[in-house]
Formats: C-alpha cells, structure tokens, sequence
C-alpha cells in the first residue's frame, strides 16, 4: 500500500481507494434517481419531489412481491424474487405514475412551477404516511439475491457483488434512457411534445398521452432504483426522503432538465462525496450542496444545461 | 377562662392541621405520554408506549377507586421546540401532573428543563445518562437502561471473551456520542484497545464508507452507538460487506427489538445490547404481552413494558402520597420499592437514577427461533449492581 497527498496531507491509498469506489456506487443511485427527475422536469416540466416516495414504493412493490404468500395467506401467489420484480415493480410503479399524472398531475401543467412542487411533496407524504401506518418506521428486510452475496478481495477494501453488480446495471440504465430520449423517434416526438404541443398535435400525435407516459417511464426508473436499493438498505416509508433532497441537487448541477447533465452530475458528486469522506469526513453530507451554491454562482443553467 | 383556653386549643390544634386541610384531596390524576409517534423511534415507542400507559392506568384505577386517572398522549416528532411547547401546555393549562416516555435525547433534555422549572415530574425512557448527571432534576426519573449501563453492560463481557480491539460507528448527536465516548472509557479500563471511529449524521442510509474504515481499521468488535433505522441500516451494510461473515463481533447498545425484528435473525444474529426487560422472560411478562397485543397486534418492546412500570410506579407513589404533589410524590417514588415483572426491591435513587434488574440479551440465530417474535435470548443476567446506572457522587448531579 502506498500514501497519496491531498492538499498537502498524506492518506492511505485504501482508503483513498476505498472511499472513491463507495462514492461510485452512491453515484450510482443518485445518477438513476435524478435521471428520473431530470426526464419528467425536461418533457413536463413540473419538480416531481414525489421521486423519493416512488423510489421508495419501488422498493416495497420488489418487499411485497417476494412476500406474497405471506401477505395473502391461502390464496396461492407464489414468492416473486429479485430478478422478476427489477421488471415488475418499475411496471407496477409506473402504471401507479399513470393514474397520479392522470388525476393529479395533468392539472397543474400551465400553473406556476410552485404548484407542481406543492401537489408533489403532498403526494409523497400522503404515501409515506399511509405505508408508516401500515408497516412501521423499523423498515422490512429484503435480502441480497443468492447469485449476489458474497464479497470480492480488491486489496484495499472488499466489495460486494451486489453493489458491484448496482454500478453496471446503473450506468446501462442511465445511457439506455439517454440514448433512447435523444437518439430514436420516440425520444424525439417526446422532445417536439414538450417544445410545441401544438404543432405535433397537428401532425397527429397524442401529446397528452405521450405526456403521461413519459411520466410513467420516469417514475417507473425511480420505481427501478428503488428494487435496486433494497437489498443494500431497509425497505422503509422514510427511505427517499433524505435521498430526494440531494437528488434535485444533483439535477440543479446537471442542469434543470438535461439528462446527460444528471447523469454525469450523479457519478460526479457520489466521488466528491466520497473524497471527502477521506479529506474532511464531517463535511460530507454538505459537500453536495456547497457544490450546488457553486456551480449556481458561476453557471446559473447547471454544467450540461441549455440556457 | 376555660373558654379562652378552649378556643387557644382549638386554634392550634387548627394550626396543626392546616397542611393536611390545605392539601386538597385526592380527585383525579392526569398523564401525559409524549412521545414519537410516527419517526424512526415510534415502532420501539410511540403509540405502544400510549396503550401500555393506559394499560398502567387501568390497573392502578382499580386500587384508587374514586380517582379519575386520564392518560393522554402526543407526537413531539423529534423536534426540540415542538416537544418543549407540548410539555409547556400540558403542565400550564391542561393539568397534567407527569410526563411520561419522552424519547429522543435533545427532546428529553429540554421536557426535563421545562418540568425542572415548574417543579413538575418527568419520567424517561432514553439513553442519555446526561439526565441523571448534568440535567438531573429533583423531579425526574430515568426509568430506562442509560447510555452507562448499556455499556458497562456489554463492555466488559465482550473484551474478556477475547474481543480486545474495537472500532466505532457513531451517529453524530449527543445521547450516541456521550454513548461512545463511555464505551471507549470502559473499553480501555477493561484492556482493549480503541482503534478509531466514523461519525455519520442521524438518518443516514449510506453506511458502506463507515463500514470500510471499520474493516480497514482491523478491529475485532464494531460497536454502533446509533439508534432506530441508523443502527439497522448500519447492521444490514456490515452484514453485506461480509464483516459478519468474517467474525467480527458487533455491539449495538442500544439496540431495539423491534430492529431485530426488521432486519431478520440471519442478519442480526449475535448481536449483544443490554436492556431490562422482554416479553417473553417470564409468565407474568408473557401475560401482559398477551393483553398488549390485542390492541397494538404485537409484544411490547422493553421500552413499552418500561412505560408501563413506570406508570404503575408513579400512580402507586400518588396513592401513598394521596396527593399529586410533585414533592410528596417524589418523596414517595423514592422510598417505595420496585417490584414489577422480574425486577424484586429495585430503587429509585436521589437524583431520579433507577437500580433495577438488567440484561445483556443476544440475538438468537434463525434455527433457534420458534415464532415471529421469537427473537433474543439472555446471554448474561446482571445484578442489581453490575445493572445500575452510575453512583449519585459520580453521575456529575447538583441538586
């Protein structure tokens, strides 16, 4: 093992090592979490701070699936385990975002964006509350799947497969989404949609649906991070409260808006996050949002951001 | 003349009487369970602590007939200034003679300075030993297991088994960081050795940085000074990063049963925390828990069966006392003992510390658990004395 200077002190390479890896993976998340926001904010523009109570629901869908039997005793339903519930629960998730943009959502659209954040908020901790009600604030376990457990010897530190196998599926998902908005037709009516409804209206397609629907893939990827993140954390109501906040700062960094720009930002910040841990551990939980008030100063449309 | 000396007779015999005349009697007693109902504590609290003081109070109504004992209850939802003003209001305009529960430390401190200041009583159920020492109010009971005697508990019994070099985890307020500080205190006072500690702010849910300076750091034993979903959060990563698989031994103490619960035995098997009761130690224990769970749908957790023995200590002090003056019921508090479920001849000390029976419980592993809430086993029985909190002279209490 050898030593690496950081402004001007000497640390221990494992760590170094150690805490930047850790960081990768929390980049991970925050990098599939504010892709979510940063979709739903660049076609709808509405703040969705219902992402971590989503992301969250995600989660219990993935708890709930695999606990069938249990929770409908005699009536036949089988034990759904983690790889069917990564496409399940997204879809469950997603179909949940469905209904919310129809009846909710849709009707804050041409107010202010202050309604949007409002309507959102109260619809997360409508949820949160109601799941506190119904399964406690202890959380629910949910273990790591069989393929997964167990723990490879890096030298500076041992990392679990699992969260080895998070960092892959995270960076195929963000450049999967990527590619599909900004690379296919699809993706492109999507962004003609947002920029003038009107005129693909005309051309025949259906912007309210298409609206919807892009509301529902957004939320179903949060729906997605969250199977993703239940075997690391407990499955509990409160667990995207705290992530939703760094979550929007994440996406403010990026860019209102751009999706390149989240997922670039999310892996950023996870390893500024991470150093440091290693540098100035008190400062970690802060670091993000200095960071934020930064790159607001010198650049008020975010890194990747279109002004 | 004989009936100027009758009249001087019957004026002191008056004078005599006039604090048992002025005492008004005994009609009604109001508590107050203040508590986190819907946070990260409320599954180990919360609305179980109400019914188990309701509980409490149903009982003692039938040894006080004629006494209206009201219990009511309140979510301080961990906020300093929400609890202080609850406790304000309570005591000031709605009659409430005692507070009960009172979880979470900052909450707990400033319920006691406000008691403090109205000579009114508070009992509590959190860790922090700060209650008994710095903060201690003549009106106060720490009715709980505190931060001392979490780690005296397991501290000694860890290093001896061959557990010599620890590493800390430590949530960053300051019930878990009196905590850890104590816990390396007695560490090194029973010959292991310190080895470092991570800090992480409450309600954290990324623990895996902690979880790599623990096992960078070489450290036999991983002590969590943390509470609620921080601890079981921090368990789950250590579990995953294989550190239990390696051996290491893992001290939470103040672990809650209902994070067991949540984090399953495969996970949580043989962790060690101290703490003084469980639903299933006893017949009388199992009986209660019974009564308990048809309402609340599960065992109570040693804090609830804490709240509720604390309800029961105080009424049957009220009723020696035949008044709910703070001092004459305090006066009774301390002089009455403590017999509830196991505890025989415990005792309220001078600055509300509590001598009671104690633990040390493990965790039991999957094969050895029968039912759902099949969940600890006691690994030591402490005496009243390994169990107590810290002697008065030492405990840093000015009264």
């Amino acid at each position: 093992m050898f030593t690496i200077e950081i402004l001007g002190k000497t640390y221990n390479s494992a760590a170094v090592f150690g805490q930047l890896l850790i960081g990768l993976i929390n980049g991970s998340f925050y990098a599939m979490l504010s892709l979510g926001v940063a979709v739903i904010f660049g076609m709808l523009r509405i703040a969705n701070f219902a992402h971590g109570a989503q992301y969250m629901l995600g989660a219990f869908v993935a708890w709930a699936l695999l606990n069938l039997p249990e929770l409908f005793p005699g009536s036949g339903l089988p034990s759904i385990g983690y790889w069917p519930s990564l496409i399940l629960a997204p879809v469950i998730v997603g179909v949940v975002g469905m209904a919310t943009e129809r009846i909710f959502i849709r009707r804050v659209y041409d107010l202010d964006h202050a309604y949007g954040f409002l309507l959102t908020i109260g619809l997360a901790m409508m949820v949160e509350g109601l799941l506190h009600v119904r399964f406690g604030s202890a959380g629910l376990p949910y273990g790591t799947p069989k393929e997964f457990q167990g723990t490879f010897n890096l030298g500076f530190m041992f990392l679990p497969y699992y969260r080895a196998w998070v960092i892959v599926a995270s960076i195929i998902i963000c450049f999967g989404t990527w590619l599909l908005i900004e690379r296919t037709r699809l993706g492109a009516y999507l962004r003609a949609a947002t920029e003038n409804p009107e005129l693909v209206q005309a051309f025949g397609i259906d912007v309210p649906r298409m609206l919807m629907l892009t509301y529902a893939l957004g939320v179903a990827l949060a729906g997605l991070a969250g199977v993703m993140a239940a075997p690391i954390y407990q499955v509990s109501p409160q667990m995207g409260q705290n992530l939703i906040i760094i979550v929007f700062a994440v996406v403010v960094i990026g860019g209102m808006g751009s999706i390149l720009g989240s997922i670039v930002s999310g892996f950023l910040l996870g390893l500024i996050e991470g150093l440091t841990k290693v540098v100035y551990p008190p400062g970690s939980t802060t670091v993000i949002f200095v960071f934020m008030a930064l790159i607001l100063l010198a650049r008020p449309q975010g890194l990747m951001g279109r002004t | 003349m004989l009936m100027r000396a009758m009249l001087a007779g019957a004026a002191m015999l008056a004078l005599a009487c006039a604090p048992a005349m002025a005492q008004t009697p005994l009609t009604q007693v109001k508590i107050g369970v203040l508590s986190d109902m819907s946070g990260p504590l409320a599954d180990a609290y919360g609305p179980g602590s109400l019914h188990a003081a309701e509980l409490a109070a149903a009982d003692s109504q039938k040894l006080m007939p004629g006494v209206k004992i009201e219990v009511v209850g309140a979510n301080h939802q961990n906020k300093v200034d929400v609890g202080s003003s609850i406790a304000r209001q309570w005591y000031d305009q709605e009659k409430v003679d005692a507070i009960f529960d009172i979880v979470n430390t900052a909450v707990a401190i400033a319920v006691q300075g406000v008691a403090k200041e109205r000579k009114k009583i508070n009992w509590q159920m959190t860790g922090a030993s700060s209650l008994t020492g710095q903060y201690c109010s003549p009106w106060a009971v720490h009715w709980s297991t505190d931060t001392h005697i979490q780690t005296n508990g397991v501290a000694a019994g860890v290093v001896a088994a061959g557990g010599d070099t620890w590493f800390h985890i430590t949530a960053d307020y300051s019930g878990t960081r009196e905590m850890a500080n104590q816990l390396k205190a007695l560490i090194e006072k029973n010959g292991g050795k310190f080895l470092g500690e991570a800090l992480f702010p409450m309600g954290s849910t990324d623990f895996a940085s902690a979880v790599v300076q623990a096992q960078a750091s070489g450290a036999k034993v991983i002590a969590l000074s943390s509470g609620g979903l921080d601890t079981v959060n921090a368990i789950k990563q250590l579990a995953e990063f294989g550190l239990v698989k390696q051996g290491k031994k893992i001290v939470a103490p103040a672990m809650f049963v209902t994070d067991v619960k949540a984090l399953g035995l495969e996970v949580a098997q043989g962790v060690t925390f101290v703490d003084s009761a469980y639903w299933d130690l006893s017949d009388d224990l199992r009986a209660f828990s019974k009564r308990f769970e048809e309402k609340i749908k599960k065992p109570p957790t040693p804090q609830q069966i804490n709240v509720y023995t604390s309800v029961m200590h105080y009424l049957a002090a009220v009723k020696a006392a035949g008044t709910t003056d703070s001092d004459a019921v305090m006066a009774k508090v301390r002089s009455l003992p403590i017999n509830y479920f196991n505890t025989k001849d415990g005792r309220v000390r001078e600055n509300g510390s509590v001598v009671k029976q104690r633990y040390v419980f493990e965790v039991k592993s999957p094969a050895e658990s029968k039912g759902p809430w099949d969940l600890l086993k006691v690994a030591r029985e402490l005496t009243l004395e390994q169990g107590a909190p810290l002697p008065v002279d030492q405990s840093g209490c000015k009264l």
